[in-house]
């Protein structure tokens, strides 16, 4: 608003009030950056946060992989105490195939907290691809209504909620152009540039049967930005997809891979209850990719109990329990396949690694939650409304306005004095 | 600061979810009873928590060892007790039998009461536990011990079955039957059903036979190959009536290979019966060294005998002369080992230790020296229960150990693991005395506006 020019009448200066000259955003620029920024982090670790909530959730606080561990090395020192008997053997198979049984649902919970990961993907990049699409379209209406000295700020207001969005998704940082358009890079992936968008294309499946993230140029130059994106919900998802939840499942492959060889090496030393070397006692697995998923106990020893390897020579049958004791010892053994840990320990560490992640990542959440909730209370003290206060100036306003027709109606009673003194 | 509608909102929002999310989290621990509900809430102290956990199931396997054990041992001292009750039984019945004045009539019914004391000893050998022969070593699928006519023969094995009471120390659960009641590996050690059986035959006015098993064994050094085997440790002694257990062993003697390099010679004994065994072995002078001519190795008791490595008498010389065990009482039944068995080609040689010969010898002199033996008896299965008494002593030490190990890491981890109920259930109600006010004020502040006071 801009007073008017006032009028002189007989050398009086008379005021002519206010005149409207247009609708301004009331916005501090610096704010808007630092919460385009804070959305772009927040929407980063809150990802990760509720992926490694789903991670945790494959490790139960109680009854998981290692009450099976320590239920199959019980037993074997029950196996040990009477190497004879089938009940014994029949326990012990049990425990096996239900440490086995645990190992499989650990990592298939894993493998769908990944394949969960892969699909947020897909919907990620789904909108992101609108709110580009919706961003380069705001950018060329701003561009034309402000070129004409249009204003344009219920665009603006539309492109910055699309724009929060988008450094939500990518942790993308956006430059405003002197014509009021912006443009947006994401990982030096040039997103928006004036009006134009480029979109990212998750169709195409990896040889890993995840997907992959195809950059597309708005002149449908293509390539694979997987690896690219660091920033923002997405980049988490693919952090997470690809680096964090593959490091568990590895660490909980090579867990169920030397327990299998040891066990078995073991196994083999010894004699069954009939006299002939010890078969296997787990199926061997040969790699470590994956081993955790099939883990089971030989179903030729499943079949048949006496095949348990309890003897340490053919001529000790039955009563020697010299084997059993040495696969019980496997329990305390360190192993270089686990970076010299006990298999216990092994699966601890993991446990804590899984734990300590999401610890981390929940503080530094809230964290900035915290820090994103003071500025946006900063930013609305600039921006906001409030009622009263607008209510106030309302009153204020109209008080004025009275006291002006007050005024008129002085002159106008003077008018009607003069008038019927005229009469 | 501007304060507008939308930061009071935002704030009362924010407010009443951290107010909730305390309460919901209390209230978790409240209902669970457990301070760590994820391992993000604690993920040191979780990861602690399940390690004792397993330390705690690694405690009640212990116990359950010991609890498996014990049954075995306490059988073990009590079936040693009943054979040491029947050794006495047998050495009353013996003294009875001792003077001149009993009948021949006697003596023989004696004999049948001692033959019954010795099934009974078999048949106390041969005990089972959860169908495991508790003398039988590892093979304790069959009884142990086999009984025809008084002669007594061990099926099983040496095994040791051993269990694990703590997590660094094992328990032996069993005593292998053939150390028990044939003095197997122990050092004087006496057979006791042999001890019954001669009594027997003493009081039925037979002989006891004593019998003497021998092998002739090089050192280990020598690595097995071609040349040395049970059939080519040929002795001549033999059974005989004359035989009175007096006989020397010369010097030490070395045996040389066909590369000149000086082997130890080592004669194993094995025996039973009473009488002591006296042997000395004559070589030719090349082969023996050091020592004096005339020294006596005395076989009172199973053992071994060593004749050490001595100089390089014979260096290079590529074949042996005949060794010979000489028995010096009769002159006649000396066990020669040919120099051909003892004649090795290049320097893989056998070192078969079952090259095993037995002397077997008629004792005459009645059942007065088996009087003694029992004594040896007796003290034998005493020192072995004493042996079970200290291993059942150690069940109970290691039981009390546990308990005490147990109940101080399932503090430790109740600590780490459980909720404090006190402080979870006062922490539980200011919380919600938070949320409350926190609601009550929210929503005096949200309805505020000046358009109320405006009419």
């Amino acid at each position: 608003m801009t007073t008017a020019f006032p009028s002189f009448e007989g050398g009086l200066t008379l005021g002519q009030g206010v005149q409207v000259t247009g609708v301004q955003r009331v916005v501090d620029r610096f704010f808007e950056a630092e919460l385009l920024s804070l959305h772009g982090s927040v929407g980063f670790t809150e990802a990760e946060s509720s992926a490694l909530a789903g991670v945790q959730e494959s490790f139960p606080i109680s009854g998981g992989i290692d009450a099976a561990l320590s239920n199959f090395f019980s037993a074997l020192s029950d196996l040990a105490n009477n190497p004879s008997g089938l009940q014994e053997r029949v326990a012990l198979i049990g425990k096996a195939q239900a440490l086995g049984e645990t190992l499989r649902q650990t990592r298939a919970s894993l493998t769908a907290a990944q394949h969960n990961l892969d699909n947020n993907l897909d919907s990620a990049a789904h909108g992101l691809n609108q709110a580009l699409s919706q961003i380069a379209a705001l950018n060329r209406q701003i561009a034309l209504n402000e070129s004409a000295n249009q204003p344009a700020n219920d665009f603006r207001d539309q492109r910055q909620v699309l724009l929060q969005d988008v450094t939500r998704l990518t942790g993308a940082t956006t430059r405003e152009d002197p014509d009021g358009q912006v443009t947006v890079i994401a990982d030096g992936l040039l997103l928006v540039g004036e009006g134009r968008a480029a979109t990212l294309d998750t169709s195409q499946l990896a040889p890993s049967g995840l997907h992959m993230v195809m950059y597309q140029t708005p002149d449908g130059l293509s390539f694979d930005a997987t690896t690219l994106l660091r920033g923002g919900e997405i980049g988490a998802t693919l952090n997470m997809r690809d680096t964090q939840v593959p490091a568990f499942t590895t660490t909980l492959d090579q867990f169920a891979k030397t327990l299998v060889d040891e066990v078995n090496i073991q196994h083999a030393l010894g004699f069954d209850l009939t006299g002939t070397a010890g078969g296997s006692f787990f199926t061997p697995i040969a790699a470590v990719a994956g081993a955790a998923a099939v883990v089971q106990v030989d179903p030729t020893l499943a079949a048949d109990p006496r095949l348990i390897a309890a003897a340490q020579t053919s001529t000790g049958v039955p009563g020697d329990n010299r084997n059993a004791l040495a696969l019980v010892n496997l329990q305390s053994t360190t192993f270089a396949a686990l970076g010299g840990m006990t298999l216990k320990d092994h699966f601890l560490s993991l446990l804590g690694n899984v734990g300590s992640s999401a610890q981390t990542i929940d503080n530094s959440l809230n964290f900035q939650k915290s820090l994103l909730a003071q500025v946006q209370a900063r930013r609305e003290s600039v921006s906001g409304v409030n009622i009263d206060e607008e209510m106030t100036k309302l009153i204020l306003f109209q008080r004025s306005f009275e006291a002006s027709s007050r005024l008129v109606r002085t002159a106008d009673d003077m008018y009607q004095t003069l008038i019927s003194m005229v009469r | 600061m501007r304060i507008t509608q939308q930061s009071i909102t935002a704030q009362v929002n924010d407010g009443l979810q951290q107010a909730y999310r305390r309460v919901a989290k209390t209230q978790e621990q409240v209902t669970s009873g457990l301070r760590i509900n994820h391992f993000s809430d604690d993920p040191i102290g979780a990861t602690r928590a399940l390690d004792l956990r397993s330390v705690e199931a690694s405690i009640a396997q212990y116990q359950r060892n010991i609890d498996n054990t014990t049954p075995f041992l306490t059988m073990t001292d009590q079936k040693l007790g009943d054979v040491i009750e029947g050794l006495t039984r047998a050495k009353e019945l013996a003294l009875g039998m001792v003077n001149d004045t009993n009948t021949s009539l006697e003596r023989q019914q004696t004999a049948k009461e001692i033959h019954q004391i010795l099934l009974q000893m078999v048949s106390s050998a041969n005990t089972n536990v959860d169908n495991r022969f508790i003398f039988g070593g590892f093979k304790n699928g069959l009884a142990p011990f086999t009984q025809a006519g008084g002669v007594v023969n061990y099926i099983g094995d040496n095994g040791v079955v051993s269990t694990q009471i703590d997590a660094a120390s094992t328990l032996p659960a069993n005593i292998p039957g053939n150390q028990v009641f044939q003095g197997t590996g122990v050092v004087g050690g006496v057979g006791v059903f042999d001890v019954m059986r001669d009594l027997e035959t003493v009081l039925n006015g037979g002989s006891a036979t004593n019998t003497l098993s021998m092998a002739v064994n090089l050192d280990s050094s020598i690595v097995a190959g071609a040349g040395f085997t049970p059939a080519n440790a040929v002795g001549t002694e033999a059974t005989s009536a004359t035989f009175l257990g007096e006989a020397n062993f010369t010097a030490p003697v070395t045996v040389f290979d066909s590369i000149g390099q000086a082997h130890n010679l080592t004669v194993l004994f094995a025996k039973t019966g009473a009488t002591t065994f006296k042997y000395r072995v004559v070589a030719n002078s090349n082969e023996i060294t050091g020592g004096t001519p005339g020294d006596l190795y005395q076989v009172s008791t199973e053992g071994t005998l060593v004749f050490t490595a001595g100089g390089a008498l014979n260096a290079g010389a590529s074949t042996l002369t005949d060794i010979t065990l000489n028995n010096l009482a009769d002159g006649a039944n000396n066990i020669t080992i040919t120099a051909a068995n003892l004649s090795f080609a290049g320097s893989t040689h056998s070192a078969d230790p079952s090259a095993v010969l037995t002397l077997a010898q008629t004792d005459t002199n009645g059942f007065n020296p088996q009087l003694g033996r029992i004594d040896a008896a007796i003290n034998q299965l005493d020192t072995f229960r004493a042996e079970v008494g200290a291993r059942l002593n150690r069940t109970q030490l290691s039981t009390n150990a546990l308990e005490v190990f147990k109940s101080s890491t399932m503090a430790q981890r109740s600590k780490l693991e459980d909720a404090d109920v006190l402080s979870v259930y006062s922490d539980f109600s200011r919380y919600q005395q938070a949320l409350q006010a926190a609601l009550k004020s929210a929503a005096e502040v949200v309805q505020m506006s000046l358009l109320d006071f405006l009419r």
